[in-house]
């Protein structure tokens, strides 16, 4: 089956390289995890730096193959060097770890299987390998910053479940203030609107709700707002 | 969908999940989350569009967590981001790039010098919107994420012999794609 294998980096063009290597880096926002996070209940856990990035199975296919020398340094030259890399080996045999995930009390992990190898040498049942090579740490100041918005929005939000309008809106007015252009200005506007339904101003709560679906129509809160907003 | 959306804005313990359910969340958020985003993104959607669209997918597998057979998480995951992204790429245009590739252009630059990050980002995108999504899933999960044959085949639900056709199709068709947009950077470079 070494045909169904990735195309080996001996074959690809530098151009065709240069277009798999683009995507392979991309990877959510510490902001993105931490608002799913927040959305599904879980603990909200600032994002801290991996001690130890995933390796990207292509990037090792770079390494392991005979083309490293060519290809590896296309791919530096063009992507300016450090930022592309080759991540080292992780320390563990799960690579797969969130950055935000690192602290859980007891996530209850089962081991993943041990995947850190070359995925070269990997059997056709291990489980894959994670795709993603670099992982940019977050500066500790902005982790810092969003463990403060996520202790606000979830002060407001168990201030809404408690009927405890005043407590949510000092909490969200705090987080407006702080945090003008934080990442969780949608849940922040949800709230907001949940809490002037709250405080029985149902007229204005409709109001900021159909401006909130002008303005976040894809949103995944759009179903609550709307019913809000008597849609 | 209001229900789960509505009780985890206001309420952080969601009512319908038990300790053992939210343990299972967690799980499903560590070892996917990422996997689901990277998905999105390959399916077209901008990065906004990808954030919303995991949201999404998450908070139906939270309103669902009980159906969902052990085992089949990433399954579940997974079909459910195509469906999200079916939807949402009606909205979402993902890759935007003009006609005439305004790319950096310089004598003796080949082409693969002469485009930034983003662009190659915008590039590979319009390779992959160029594919059926059959091809273009296959592609993505073996060429990008790595995944074998087998793992392509249980994942897509297809038998291993048709992950591996539609992954030769796929190939074929993204190098035919890279070397015409190459050709096409290449001489746009002659005539600057």
């Amino acid at each position: 089956m070494s045909d169904l294998k990735l195309i080996p980096p001996d074959q690809l063009t530098p151009f065709e390289q240069r277009l798999l290597d683009s995507v392979a880096n991309e990877s959510p926002s510490p902001e993105q995890r931490a608002r799913v996070r927040l959305a599904l209940g879980l603990p909200a856990v600032a994002p801290q730096t991996p001690a130890s990035p995933p390796v990207a199975r292509r990037a090792l296919l770079l390494k392991a193959g005979g083309g490293l020398a060519l290809s590896g340094a296309l791919v530096a030259l063009f992507l300016g060097g450090a930022q592309h890399r080759p991540a080292p080996p992780p320390a563990k045999s799960d690579p797969v770890v969130p950055a935000d995930s690192v602290a859980l009390p007891t996530p209850s992990l089962s081991p993943a299987p041990a995947s850190s190898t070359a995925p070269l040498a990997r059997e056709a049942n291990e489980p894959s390998a994670p795709v993603k090579r670099t992982s940019k740490p977050a500066p500790a100041d902005s982790a810092a910053d969003l463990g403060e918005q996520l202790r606000l929005i979830d002060a407001a939000r168990a201030a809404v479940a408690a009927g405890n309008a005043s407590a949510a809106a000092a909490a969200l007015s705090s987080y407006r203030t702080r945090f003008p252009r934080g990442p969780f200005g949608q849940e922040a506007a949800v709230l907001q609107i949940k809490t002037l339904d709250l405080q029985g101003n149902h007229a204005l709560a409709a109001a900021e709700a159909r401006n909130f679906l002008a303005r976040y129509p894809n949103s995944p809160h759009a179903s609550v707002v709307r019913r809000i907003a008597g849609l | 969908m209001r229900g789960i959306v509505q009780s985890v804005v206001s309420n952080p313990s969601v009512p319908m999940r038990g300790e053992a359910s939210k343990a299972r969340l967690e799980r499903m958020f560590t070892e996917h989350h990422d996997f689901i985003w990277r998905l999105l993104r390959r399916l077209g959607l901008s990065q906004g569009g990808a954030d919303d669209a995991a949201q999404h997918v998450f908070l139906v597998a939270a309103e669902r967590i009980n159906d969902i057979k052990l085992g089949s998480e990433r399954s579940y995951l997974f079909g459910t981001a195509l469906r999200v992204a079916r939807s949402q790429n009606r909205f979402d245009r993902r890759w935007v790039l003009e006609e005439d590739m305004d790319v950096r252009r310089g004598e003796g630059m080949r082409a693969e010098e002469r485009i930034d990050q983003q662009r190659a980002v915008d590039l590979m995108g319009r390779i992959l919107e160029g594919m059926t999504l059959e091809l273009r899933t296959v592609f993505i999960l073996s060429e990008l994420e790595g995944m074998t044959m087998p793992e392509v085949a249980a994942l897509v639900e297809i038998p291993v012999g048709t992950a591996a056709s539609r992954l030769r199709r796929a190939r074929e068709a993204f190098r035919a794609a890279a070397a015409e947009l190459e050709s096409k950077l290449n001489s746009g470079s002659k005539t600057s």
